[in-house]
Parts: C-alpha cells; sequence; structure tokens
C-alpha cells in the first residue's frame, strides 16, 4: 500500500482525509492570494465596488522604478542578511554549550526561549526604551566600556541594526532547541571514532558535529530567511508605525502596508507582494538546490 | 473493516461542516440593523478612543440615549486611529460600514471619491433638526471650514486639540527670562539657555505642525485649498522651515525623536519650551514631578501675526445606512455639538470646545480656573486654523513627515527637502486627479 | 584544570546570554510597579521606592481585560484543537497515502508560506463577511483552522513510524482510521504536544487580524486590549507593562510546565541529526 502507485480509489480516500483542511486553506490562504495576483495587474481598480477598467504590467513598472522600492528591496536584503547568519551561530554556540553541561541546564533552556512565547506589541515597547539614547539601558551599558551614546532609533545607520538585534533576541530560543535535538541525535559512537582517529575538539567539531547536524542548520536557515523576509510586525511596533529614521527600516511588507492601508494603491500593493514572493522562493529553491549538495541525511 | 474507516471521514467531515455552519449562524444578529417599531434605531458609531477617553465619550452617549428613545446609539473602539482606518477600508469593501465614525477630516476627499460618505447639508443646513444661523456663528470658523470639502458639509468637528506652548517656569525665573512674546525670542532665549546645557525649544518627533503654522504666519498655507496651489517651496515656506531648523542645527532646539512626544524631556527640565498638543496637558500632569513649577500659553507670533495649527478628528456619517438611521446620526451629531455637551467633552478629556458659548459657560469657567493648564487652549482658538484637506492627502502628509524626518535624521538640506516634496506633492495631486 | 576552567567559562557565558534575554522582562515586571514620574527618571530606577501594585487595578479598569482573558482562552483553544485535527488527518494522507497531485499538493502548500499574511487580511475579511462571520467568534477561529507548517511538522513524524508497525495493524485488520487515532497519535504524542505549545502562542499573541473582524468589544482578545493605553499625547508606561505582564505570564507558565514535551516532540519530527 504505502508504495503502491495512487489509484483513483486511493484518491479519493485521500481527498476525504484532506478535506477539512482543504477547505479551510484554499478558501482563507490559497484563494486571496491567487486575487492578489490578479489585483497586481489592475491598473485602474476601484476597490470598493470591485470593478476594473484596466489590466496591464504598470505596477510593476512603477515598483521599478520607485525608489523607495528600491530601499525596501535594500532594507529586506540586509535584514534577512543580518538575522539569518547571526540566528544560526549564536543559537548554534549556545546550544553547544548547554549541551555540555548539567546543572542549570534545564533553567538556561527556559530562559533562553522566554522570549519566543512573547508577543511582539508587548515587549517591542520595552525594547523602545531599552534603545532610548538618553535613558535607555543599552547606551548605560556601553557607556561603562566608555562608548559614548548611540542614537538606535533615531539615526539611520543604527535603526537596522537595533531592529535586528531585537529580531534575534526574539527567535534564538526556538533554533536553539532545534539545534540541541539535533545535537542529542547525534550518535556517541561518531565522536568515540573520532577520539580514536586522534582528533582534536576543533576537529571533532567540524568533522562531526557540523556535518551531522547539516538537517537542522538547514531547517533554521530555510524558516528564518522565510520569515525575516517577511519582516514586518517588529519594525511596526519598535518604531511607532514608521520605517524607521529616513526609511532606514522600510522593508518589502513595509511597503505593501503602506501602499494598501495608508495610500489606497493596491495594484501596487499586490505587486509588491508578488515580488516578494519570487523573491524569497529564488532564495528557498537555491537553498533545498544546495542542500541536496551538501546536507547528510 | 475498510467501510467503516470511510464512514467516519465522512462523518468527520460532515461534522466539520456542521460546526461551519453554526458558526455563520451563531450571531446573525450583529449584522442585524432592522429593528421592530417600538425599538430604537441602533446607529452604530466606531471610534478611536481609549482608557479615559472611551470612558468620557461612553458617558455622553448614555446621556443622549437616555435623553430621546428613538434612537441608540452603539459605540465601539476600533484600536487607535491606524487600525480604525484600515477597518473603515475592510467595511467598505464588504459593506458594513458602521452608521457614523470617527475620522481624521483628511480623509474626507478619498471617503467622498469612492461615495462612501453622505454629505450633512441636508441635515445640517436644511430640514427641521438643521443647525440655526447662531449655531454656525458660534462654531469656531476653523472648525467649520475644514468639514468642508467642495463646497459641501461631510464631517463635524469632534476631538480637536490646538498646539500650545508649554514654559518651564523655574527655568525662566533662574535665567531671568520673559515669557515669549515672538518665535524670535524663543530663538533668543535659546541662546542664553545654551550655556547652560538646557534647550530653548522641544518639539514633538515631528516639526510639522508648527512650521505649517509659521509658514502661514510668514504668508502662505503649504498646500491650498482643494491642492490647488502647492508653497512648499516658496520664499516664506522656505523661511519658516529653516528658521525651526537653524534652531535645531545650532542646538537651540531639539525634537523628541524616539520618545515621539517631548513631553517626558519638559518634565526634566531638558528645554525651557515645549510646542505641543493641548490635549497632551493631561500626560504633563501625570507625569510632572509635583516640585516642577509649569504652565501652557498660546503659542508666541511670528511676522507679526499668530496661528496655531488644529489636530485631531472629525465624525462622518456614511452613505450605506438607512435614512432613519441617518437622521438619528444627525441628531447624535448635533448633540455633541451643543454647548452643554461640548462643555462636558472638553471638561472630561481635555480637547477644547468646539464653540464659544461653551467656553462662556459658568461651569466651563469654574472649571478653567481649577485647571488653568487648559486655559491656553481656549484662548487660542480664534487663531487656529487646519491643514487644507485634497485627495491624496495621506500620501502628501507621508511624504511631508518623510521630509521633516530627513532634515532631522538625514540632515538633508532644507532646501532640498522641501523643494523635493513640492515635487512629489504636485504628482500626488496631479495622479489623483485623474 | 583546564577542564573545570571550560567548565566555569560555559557558566559565564550563558549567564550573561540569560541576562541579556530577561533583561527586558525584569524592565517590563519593574515598570509595571512604578509611579508615573519614575517610570521615565534619569538614571533608571530598577526597584521602585513603593510598589505600585494599584497600577494592575488601575489597568484593568481601563478596559475589560477579564472579558478579553476569556476570549483568548476560547479563541485559543478552539482554534489550537480544530487546526491539531485537520492537520493531522491532512498529514496522514501526506504520510501514507498515495494519491494523484500529490507532490503538486504539496509544492502548493510549501508556496502559501512564503506569502507575507498583511496581503490576506482585507480578502480574507471579505470572505468571512459574506459568510456573514464578521464579529463573531467564528472569524477569530476558522480562518486558522488550517496551518501548513503544522501539516508539514506532522508528516515527518508519521514517516519516521516504521513501516512494520503499520502491516502488523493492518494484519490485525485496523482500518487506515483506527490505525491513525489509535496506533500512529499516541506513539506522537510528544510532536504533538510541541505543535500544540506553538500553535497556542501564536494564536495568544495574534493582534492584527482580532482588532480587523471584531466590533464589538467582547470579543477582544488580550494583545488587543493593550491598545487601551495609548492617547493623542502619550502612553501610560507604568499602566501598560502591567497589561503586558498580564498578557504573557500565561504563556510563560504553559511553557514552563511542557517543556519538556516540546523538546521530545522535536526530537521526534523525523530531523534526524
Amino acid at each position: 500500500m504505502l508504495n503502491a502507485k495512487p489509484t483513483i480509489k486511493s484518491t479519493l480516500k485521500a481527498l476525504l482525509y484532506l478535506l477539512p483542511m482543504l477547505v479551510i486553506s484554499i478558501t482563507f490562504s490559497i484563494y486571496p492570494i491567487i486575487k492578489s495576483f490578479i489585483m497586481s495587474f489592475y491598473t485602474k481598480y476601484d476597490f470598493f465596488n470591485d470593478i476594473v477598467s484596466a489590466y496591464g504590467f504598470d505596477n510593476f513598472k512603477f515598483l521599478f522604478s520607485d525608489p523607495d522600492f528600491h530601499i525596501a528591496i535594500k532594507n529586506t536584503l540586509i535584514f534577512v542578511v543580518g538575522v539569518v547568519p547571526l540566528t544560526v551561530i549564536l543559537s548554534l554556540v549556545i546550544a553547544l554549550l548547554l549541551n555540555r553541561i548539567k546543572w542549570l541546564s534545564g533553567f538556561f533552556r527556559t530562559v533562553y526561549f522566554l522570549p519566543f512565547v512573547t508577543s511582539t506589541v508587548a515587549i517591542a515597547q520595552v525594547w523602545h526604551w531599552i534603545y532610548n539614547s538618553d535613558y535607555g539601558l543599552l547606551n548605560y551599558f556601553l557607556s561603562l566600556f566608555g562608548v559614548s551614546a548611540v542614537s538606535w532609533l533615531e539615526s539611520p545607520k543604527y535603526a537596522m541594526l537595533a531592529l535586528i538585534i531585537m529580531s534575534v533576541w526574539k527567535n534564538l530560543g526556538f533554533n536553539i532547541i532545534l539545534f540541541l535535538v539535533g545535537l542529542n541525535n547525534i550518535n556517541e559512537r561518531y565522536y568515540q571514532a573520532a577520539e580514536i582517529d586522534g582528533a582534536n575538539a576543533w576537529h571533532q567539531f567540524t568533522n562531526v558535529t557540523i556535518p551531522l547536524l547539516s538537517p537542522i542548520t538547514f531547517l533554521v536557515s530555510v524558516n528564518g530567511v522565510i520569515g525575516s523576509f517577511k519582516v514586518f510586525d517588529q519594525i511596526f511596533a519598535l518604531f511607532n508605525g514608521t520605517p524607521g529614521p529616513s526609511k532606514s527600516a522600510l522593508t518589502i511588507v513595509y511597503y505593501l502596508y503602506q501602499k494598501f492601508y495608508t495610500e489606497w494603491k493596491y495594484g501596487i500593493a499586490a505587486a509588491s507582494g508578488v515580488v516578494l514572493f519570487f523573491m524569497i522562493l529564488l532564495v528557498t529553491v537555491f537553498q533545498l538546490w544546495y542542500s541536496k549538495h551538501h546536507v547528510h541525511y | 473493516m475498510k467501510k467503516k474507516s470511510w464512514q467516519r471521514a465522512l462523518l468527520t467531515v460532515a461534522s466539520l461542516g456542521l460546526a461551519l455552519t453554526l458558526a455563520a449562524c451563531g450571531n446573525k444578529s450583529a449584522s442585524d440593523s432592522k429593528a421592530n417599531s417600538n425599538e430604537p434605531v441602533k446607529i452604530s458609531f466606531w471610534n478611536g478612543m481609549n482608557g479615559p477617553y472611551q470612558k468620557a465619550l461612553k458617558k455622553i452617549i448614555n446621556d443622549f440615549n437616555s435623553s430621546q428613545s428613538k434612537y441608540k446609539v452603539v459605540s465601539t473602539a476600533q484600536g487607535d486611529y491606524t487600525a480604525l482606518q484600515q477597518k473603515i477600508m475592510a467595511a467598505a469593501k464588504s459593506n458594513s460600514l458602521p452608521v457614523i465614525s470617527q475620522t481624521t477630516y483628511t480623509t474626507v476627499p478619498d471617503y467622498s471619491k469612492n461615495n462612501l460618505i453622505e454629505p450633512l447639508d441636508n441635515y445640517m443646513l436644511k430640514g427641521d433638526n438643521k443647525l440655526s444661523s447662531a449655531d454656525l456663528k458660534d462654531i469656531y470658523p476653523s472648525f467649520l471650514s475644514s468639514s468642508k470639502y467642495q463646497g459641501k458639509y461631510y464631517s463635524i468637528p469632534f476631538s480637536k486639540s490646538v498646539r500650545v506652548l508649554y514654559y518651564n517656569q523655574d527655568i525662566l525665573d533662574k535665567y531671568n527670562l520673559k515669557k515669549p512674546a515672538t518665535w524670535e525670542d524663543i530663538a533668543k532665549d535659546g541662546e542664553v539657555l545654551k550655556s547652560h546645557g538646557i534647550y530653548g525649544m522641544g518639539f514633538d518627533k515631528s516639526w510639522d505642525m508648527e512650521f505649517e503654522g509659521l509658514a502661514r504666519q510668514a504668508g502662505n498655507p503649504l498646500v491650498g485649498v482643494d491642492g490647488k496651489q502647492v508653497n512648499l517651496d516658496s520664499a516664506d515656506t522656505l523661511k519658516a522651515a529653516n528658521f525651526i531648523m537653524d534652531m535645531v542645527k545650532d542646538g537651540t532646539a531639539k525634537t523628541a525623536g524616539e520618545d515621539f512626544y517631548w513631553t517626558q524631556a519638559f518634565t526634566q527640565g531638558k528645554s525651557a519650551f515645549y510646542a505641543g498638543s493641548s490635549a497632551g496637558v493631561t500626560q504633563m500632569v501625570a507625569q510632572a514631578p509635583k516640585s516642577l513649577h509649569w504652565g501652557t500659553m498660546p503659542l508666541p507670533s511670528y511676522n507679526g501675526k499668530k496661528a496655531t495649527e488644529i489636530a485631531g478628528n472629525d465624525i462622518v456619517m456614511f452613505k450605506s445606512a438607512s435614512a432613519e438611521q441617518k437622521k438619528g446620526a444627525w441628531a447624535f451629531m448635533k448633540y455633541l455639538m451643543s454647548t452643554k455637551e461640548t462643555a462636558k467633552w472638553a471638561k472630561a478629556t481635555g480637547y477644547v470646545p468646539l464653540r464659544k458659548s461653551a467656553t462662556k459657560t459658568a461651569d466651563f469657567k469654574d472649571y478653567l480656573k481649577k485647571n488653568t493648564y487648559n486655559q491656553a487652549a481656549v484662548d487660542s482658538l480664534p487663531n487656529g486654523f487646519q491643514s487644507n484637506a485634497f485627495l491624496g492627502f495621506s500620501e502628501y502628509r507621508t511624504k511631508l513627515l518623510e521630509a521633516v524626518d530627513a532634515m532631522l535624521t538625514k540632515n538633508e538640506p532644507v532646501k532640498k527637502a522641501l523643494t523635493n516634496l513640492q515635487t512629489e506633492t504636485e504628482k500626488i495631486i496631479k495622479d489623483n486627479q485623474q | 584544570m583546564k577542564l573545570k576552567v571550560a567548565m566555569v567559562l560555559r557558566y559565564v557565558i550563558l549567564i550573561l546570554g540569560a541576562v541579556i534575554m530577561l533583561m527586558p522582562f525584569l524592565w517590563m515586571l519593574s515598570t509595571s510597579l512604578k509611579t508615573q514620574p519614575e517610570t521615565v527618571k534619569i538614571p533608571p530606577i530598577w526597584i521602585p521606592k513603593q510598589l505600585q501594585f494599584s497600577n494592575y487595578v488601575e489597568a484593568f479598569k481601563q478596559a475589560p481585560f477579564f472579558q478579553y482573558f476569556i476570549n483568548s482562552v476560547i479563541v485559543t483553544s478552539i482554534t489550537t484543537i480544530g487546526q491539531l485535527f485537520t492537520s493531522i488527518l491532512a498529514a496522514f494522507a501526506f504520510s501514507r497515502l498515495n494519491f494523484y497531485g500529490k507532490n503538486f499538493l504539496f509544492v502548493i502548500f510549501l508556496g502559501t508560506m512564503m506569502v507575507p499574511g498583511e496581503m490576506l487580511i482585507i480578502p480574507n475579511f471579505v470572505t468571512l463577511s459574506q459568510l456573514h462571520l464578521v464579529n463573531t467568534y467564528g472569524a477569530l477561529i476558522i480562518p486558522w483552522l488550517a496551518s501548513f507548517f503544522t501539516v508539514f511538522t506532522l508528516r515527518q513524524t508519521f514517516q519516521s513510524v516504521p513501516d512494520q508497525i503499520y502491516y502488523a495493524a493492518k494484519i490485525d485488520g485496523a482500518s487506515d482510521w483506527h490505525y491513525l487515532w489509535h496506533v500512529l497519535v499516541p506513539i506522537s504524542k510528544s510532536t504533538i504536544t510541541a505543535v500544540t505549545v506553538l500553535q497556542v502562542i501564536g494564536s495568544w499573541n495574534s493582534f492584527m487580524w482580532p482588532l480587523i473582524v471584531t466590533n464589538s468589544e467582547n470579543l477582544r482578545t488580550l494583545p488587543v486590549g493593550l491598545q487601551a493605553f495609548t492617547s493623542d499625547a502619550g502612553t501610560n508606561y507604568a499602566w501598560l507593562m502591567a497589561a503586558s505582564t498580564f498578557v504573557i505570564i500565561p504563556m510563560v507558565i504553559l511553557y514552563i510546565f511542557l517543556q519538556k514535551y516540546i523538546i521530545a516532540g522535536i526530537s521526534k519530527t523525523g530531523l534526524k541529526g
């Protein structure tokens, strides 16, 4: 049965099992996605009465010539490149450390996971205070090391960094747990074998741990890439409903939000969503292709 | 055996379907506005008022509901203003708009273009429940003018505040300074205070409202009525922007930046003056230490003239409501604007009263005596103005805030920022007219 | 000796990290117990002179938080249970049954994960209003009854269950349906707990959607209630932090009690090291 060829009968049966999920997801995600794709070609559109009087590529043309959209793409890429590697490295290091201790390891695991369970809306207010240039905690700590006050949220140079730090903080816990699980699953015998071969700790790490963790690393980075490309909540909450100083935190989804909800340019908003979709698709397909060659299952 | 599994699967699907249907039927009454003939007509009212403001509003609504038996206003808070706008858009798209809603008057052009809102002329100027000419004269003219778009009234003023000047009496005393009569005085005081590590003037995150005030005093509104003339790069406008930016660059003025409002910095004695919203008095009272002596006054004059921008929200009526509901909604709107109620509203919230007569009632005078901080707002009202609304206003405002932000955070030269803004705004107006 | 130094170093780094992780929470707690002027004091105060527990009382008076709490509990639990149900069925189909278009469907669902949710708010709102569901619990629940992330995770776990068990069950005369609920689901208990907790967290914290699809206050959920503290001219931070603490604590408790299942659950998703 398992490896049997699909038949009409088995397909019907599967369909029954899938039906509840299919009904919901077709109605609430596939249908609106298709609708948005089509909407991106509407150039003259009465949104409220759903009357389209012209189609075309104008929305995409507009995007490619809009300097704000270029900024949004640039910022989104900076965010992805900033968040994903940092999250992978930090969560791997912490997982390795946690894996090597016994006392209090459960406590640490809980603490590191806490940010993940909190609501972004609630905790961003606290971060807003931490980043304050006058009385914020971060500058207070930096001043202990002789670093002069940084205007985290008001300087276009640092705003993106502030956003990246908060995002890494929020999502670290989940990835640490994924790595911990991966580490637990590595068979002790590999290390024993490496030891017999005379490999030192570093060699064991690079030749045993890293390759055997690659499926988890792959999962963490794909997850991270998709999530980071779609960043919005954090920006909205951290910068009080603005895209950061001098648009330094204007990302594609923020751009979409602005076009849709404040400027009422539905077609352009939909088109920017389509562009984002293909960007994510491209990167994910690349990651999949890369994993086929480099991930050891 | 196999058969059984199929039956169960079917059963599951069926039960899920049932659940969906049940949920669908469960709350039909919510969308049901048609009432029995005895029951009062329900008038839904969306607003962006939270916390204590929401409480004050609920009280007034209760009073209205018990003052007559024909209509029942049901108000719901829809989060902050941003969320409220989003909700209106979603509701308009799905034909589930309320009868009336709070909104900024600057959305009126967009709403009316999309045929969503009802002109109020038929209720306000005609019919048996119209505003008398005495009423119309009594309401501050700047409120009425912003309610008008292309010759028709589309909104009524509601939660309004003006920009006022907060001053720190302790600092003034210590450095022998007087309350400023002109903006130039503020700049001069700033020079004195600079050497003591105190700013002369504090602004909120953006100084666009003070800027528009200065520009008007210097000559023109930033954008003319219906967007007919854009003055963003005119000599007067540039002078106004430069006046503010010179103070900022000189270190005699500062914007609130990430704090959004300068309130906090003001309570800590970081500046002698603060140009802020009169609605901020409540927060200022809550945050200021008891030992601090401070006060409010109307903004000083510039170029020999006085002007202060009015901010806040209006109430609009949606076309989709029934004739009966519209009639009731108007009755409620009129009630809100009545001398007694607007005085009550102002007292409870710190927003300004809408009528001149409200400020003259014994009750309100008594209130001002006890709450001297609120006096400045009332004194400012005769010089109040509101920016002209036009199609694409929210887009323009986003660009205006971006321009101010670029000057502050990117050190973009004033002339460059405003020349860009001029081009962009002209384009927005042109695109929206097509 | 070298080993000891390494151990100490590990703890130092971990403690430092833990402090960074906890800092925002401690600040939130501390602010929630301050007077208004204390919240903006420089240098910052960690322990207020007098703990203002009254902030919690005041914050609760600003909005019907008890009602919000009940709504959050109702919406979160129904969403989670419903979603688990649809996901378990779908995951079974994807992992144990062969059918036409399986890969196609799988790819389509993967694709839906790449679309930003902000884009779907309005079309979904319109759909719900056509179903007369706006301003009902249904609007808060039904669109979230399907999650491809959950299906994907469960599929991985189901696939890792050895085929022999399936055949053994078949020989014993068990139907697929029986096998799914009496064999597969109990075996995968820890993964199911893990996805449940993740789902509960997501549902509990959702903000934009509940605000958009509900009009009346007695349907609002906790995170939406946090809006009660913003006004035209500033925010009452002490109250906001008190309310935020109240929003966050249930999830913290839930996590602390269930964390060992989460870790066990993720280890079973078939992501072999």
